[in-house]
């Protein structure tokens, strides 16, 4: 653990700038997505590329529901028509 | 046009949108002047007319709904650029405290937080998941 102190600033400089861009994409996934995006940002600047894969994982296994535009019930983000009302979901979103 | 011709019309205009009931004076006018007879016609033929477009609007509430998830994307999309840069601003400035730390010779209390966290944080998958499988109701 001594030769830590050998560790040139750069790869420092690298470690901080790949954090930040890593924090930075997660937030912005996790906004389109829906999800928690402060909270997931905040958990992408923590660690790399750990937190990245759990993220990856966490929201592409079991993805938000999004809410129905007629009856506002959840309707699985798959699901072309919503199962409650039948209504034709939004693929844009 | 006299002034008694243009209150005649005037009284007419009312009368063709339903707002005044016709009198005796003027059906007596209109039997008498032919210009204002010409204008009670006129109007008449503008009334058969119209009455031919005259129907229901049918109202999609579905597409109004459409347009206006539509409009809140867009919104929504400007919104988080918003949000992005005052997080990038925010994390910048954490990130700056690090770098802060590391300068001061905490460098290696960092590496050992970052080796513990890239250890135990995929240990949490398993109970992330199940919690948005709570959550969404799969």
């Amino acid at each position: 653990m001594n030769d830590l102190k050998d560790i040139p600033l750069y790869l420092w400089v690298v470690l901080i700038v790949l954090l930040l861009a890593q924090g930075c994409w997660i937030f912005w996934d996790a906004s389109k997505r829906g999800e928690n995006k402060w909270l997931w940002g905040l958990f992408g600047l923590l660690n790399i590329p750990s937190n990245l894969i759990v993220y990856l994982i966490v929201t592409r296994v079991v993805s938000k529901a999004n809410l129905c535009n007629a009856c506002g019930k959840k309707v699985r983000k798959n699901y072309s028509y919503c199962p409650y009302c039948g209504e034709m979901q939004n693929r844009e979103t | 046009m006299s002034l008694n011709h243009q209150k005649i019309q005037e009284e007419l205009l009312d009368i063709y949108y339903g707002e005044k009931h016709m009198t005796e004076e003027i059906r007596i006018h209109l039997d008498t002047c032919s210009e204002c007879a010409t204008y009670w016609k006129e109007l008449d033929v503008l009334k058969n007319r119209m009455s031919a477009y005259d129907r229901e609007v049918e109202i999609d509430e579905r597409i109004i709904g459409r347009a206006f998830s539509k409009s809140n994307i867009i919104v929504e999309r400007k919104k988080n650029l918003k949000d992005l840069l005052v997080f990038a601003i925010i994390s910048s400035l954490l990130l700056a405290l690090l770098g802060l730390l590391i300068y001061m010779g905490y460098g290696k209390s960092v590496i050992i937080v970052q080796i513990i966290l890239m250890v135990c944080v995929p240990l949490l998958i398993p109970f992330m998941i199940r919690q948005r499988l709570m959550e969404e109701e799969y």
